[in-house]
């Protein structure tokens, strides 16, 4: 008797998750500087939200999306072992947003940066090539 | 074509079912490994050797068998997946902890240490988010125009609130003990501590105008080093507390309950009931507020001006002003002459919660033992009536801003003639839907605003600060080491 056939991992999935792995990974390394105090981005966003730096509805939104981040890259990890494309190539460029939003707002702040925030943009640029890989291995297979 | 060799191993797309490829069709692709090599057949036609059919018996004394799935790649799979589920629930406990958990001090020596700390590390942002939001909401804008205004002016170079340069300072030793002084509020005491300050000369964003002005007025060159300079301060023990209240959940440092509380020690005044003080009354509009207290400064109402400021930015007034109420309108109640305010005309401005109200005209009537007066205020001039006008310059009843005569003139302000300024604004503020006028925004926008007026010409060699020195010099007597 013979089981299914074995699926391999589609490259753009393994780029997509390297992407991930490093997105969290710089979340929690120092992302801007004050004196000589250094916060990672998580103590970032809190800190702005106490100053009052973000307001409305974006303020409760970002704060619960950067916060739940690292549970979206181990679910993008679960749903890149599946049979469909699409959610893992979804699910990336949604992280990849939600970094990239959160490093501008890091950047458009007067604050110093440090070096967690280039860390972070290096996986968003992974997440995003795994993402049009994923993509452009969808319309192959298509055609 | 099967393999004959001594393992006889054939891919059998059928079993699984999975159908067989068409004839004549390219073997399935997403299998991987090596494609199966069926003989090509097509239907009805017969098969070119009984052994070439892929439902064909094996030749005699072989068997077909099909070979299992690479192990490795399903134990990765597994391992990727077993990674996959931990970092879902570790993610998901980072965040339910994070999101409920708060960042703040616990208590109210935690709170003044967190400060001390910050302070230790010129970490600007520790030290803003020590304080109270009301306070820190009024003071951070202020402080911001401020430090923009004296960069544009040339008096300070840019101050980059990330890394403050030229300063170093050290917190060695710091010991404290706390004590309640009511609901929420806590008074912390320094027992013992030492700070030190490194300062580097050259590393102070002093402007050049500011260091050319020094140089003017004390006619000695002001010499920049690189050199270290540093002091040690020991801290006694504080005979006033730092006041802490507790804000959003965390306990928070208050510079103006600790003013507060040093005045009513001073005064030996018992404890107010905090949280119980003057009540806050806001109104529906910028310019209702505004129109509110003007009303209550006419009729020497103290407590309604109270209750008109914001309850979270002056919570200190609010709890602390009934000690001092009846003796404040008592005093007012004894002034000489009534105020009425027949006119005023407001213009706000901004959409945010933090607004300027400007004053745009108004009339105001004062009446006294000895007589009455009105000032009229049409947006650009002044002009005094009534008994008032007696007290004009030179007699005048009417000032406009560029008529810098007399006294102004000899002190070298004839500079600020015709410079557009901007008229008087009352800030208010926006609490919990109501609006509110601000001491703090007020008189910090009020200074702000008269630097704007100001240009950097004005701070270098024969512009108006140096005009006014010199103005102060012959007119007064003042001696200053330069000049002329």
């Amino acid at each position: 008797m013979t089981g299914h056939p074995t699926q391999r991992v589609p490259a753009g999935h393994i780029v997509a998750l390297v992407g991930a792995a490093l997105v969290v990974v710089a979340a929690f390394l120092p992302w801007v500087r004050s004196g000589s105090t250094t916060r990672n981005s998580f103590a970032m966003l809190r800190l702005a939200d106490e100053l009052g730096a973000i307001h409305g509805w974006t303020r409760r939104t970002v704060l619960v999306t950067w916060f739940i981040m690292p549970a979206a890259c181990g679910v993008l990890v679960l749903v890149s072992l599946g049979r469909r494309r699409w959610p893992p190539v979804v699910l990336a460029a949604l992280i990849a947003l939600v970094a990239l939003i959160v490093w501008g707002a890091a950047r458009g702040s007067s604050l110093s940066l440090a070096y967690g925030a280039a860390v972070n943009q290096g996986g968003v640029t992974l997440l995003i090539v795994g993402a049009l890989m994923g993509i452009r291995a969808r319309r192959n297979q298509n055609v | 074509m099967s393999d004959d060799d001594g393992g006889n191993r054939r891919r059998d797309a059928v079993f699984g079912g999975t159908p067989l490829p068409p004839p004549g069709a390219p073997p399935y692709g997403q299998y991987g490994g090596e494609p199966p090599t069926f003989p090509t057949w097509t239907a009805g036609e017969p098969l070119a050797s009984p052994a070439a059919s892929p439902l064909a018996p094996p030749p005699p004394g072989q068997s077909w068998y099909i070979a299992p799935p690479a192990k490795k790649s399903r134990r990765g799979r597994a391992i990727i997946a077993t990674i996959g589920a931990m970092a879902v629930l570790a993610g998901g406990t980072f965040a339910a902890v994070a999101l409920s958990d708060s960042d703040g001090a616990a208590t109210p020596s935690a709170a003044v240490a967190g400060f001390f700390t910050a302070l230790d590390h010129e970490d600007v942002l520790g030290m803003l988010n020590a304080l109270p939001a009301g306070e820190r909401e009024a003071m951070q804008p202020i402080a911001e125009d401020l430090t923009s205004e004296l960069e544009r002016l040339g008096i300070s170079k840019k101050v980059d609130l990330g890394l403050v340069k030229g300063l170093d300072i050290q917190v060695d030793g710091l010991r404290t003990h706390s004590e309640d002084l009511g609901d929420g509020v806590a008074g912390v005491w320094i027992d013992s501590g030492t700070i030190t300050l490194n300062v580097i000369p050259q590393d102070v964003p002093i402007g050049d105008n500011l260091k050319n002005l020094i140089e003017y007025v004390t006619a000695a060159p002001v010499v920049i080093t690189a050199t270290s300079e540093s002091q040690s301060m020991r801290m006694e023990p504080s005979t006033n507390p730092i006041v802490t209240i507790k804000d959003g959940g965390s306990w928070k440092l208050s510079a103006l309950y600790t003013a507060a509380e040093a005045m009513r020690r001073d005064s030996d005044a018992p404890l107010p009931a905090f949280g119980q003080g003057v009540a806050a009354v806001g109104s529906a509009s910028p310019e209702a507020a505004v129109r509110a207290f003007a009303d209550a400064v006419a009729a020497f109402d103290f407590e309604k001006m109270v209750a008109l400021t914001p309850p979270k930015e002056m919570q200190a007034l609010h709890d602390y002003a009934p000690l001092f109420l009846a003796e404040v309108t008592q005093n007012m109640n004894d002034a000489a002459f009534t105020v009425s305010i027949t006119r005023l005309d407001l213009t706000s401005s901004g959409d945010g919660d933090r607004r300027p109200v400007a004053i745009t005209g108004g009339a105001i009537h004062f009446a006294y033992e000895e007589g009455s007066g009105a000032i009229d205020y049409d947006g650009k001039c002044i002009t005094l009536s009534g008994d008032l006008a007696n007290f004009g310059e030179g007699g005048t009843q009417k000032e406009c801003p560029g008529d810098v005569s007399g006294l102004a003139g000899q002190l070298g302000l004839g500079d600020l003639a015709g410079r557009e300024s901007v008229p008087f604004a009352i800030t208010v503020v926006k609490e919990d839907g109501q609006w509110y006028v601000s001491p703090i925004g007020t008189f910090g926008n009020t200074f702000v605003s008269a630097l704007r007026v100001l240009q950097p010409e004005d701070f270098q060699e024969g512009g108006l600060v140096y005009k006014f020195i010199d103005g102060l010099q012959s007119n007064f007597g003042f001696e200053t080491e330069g000049g002329d």
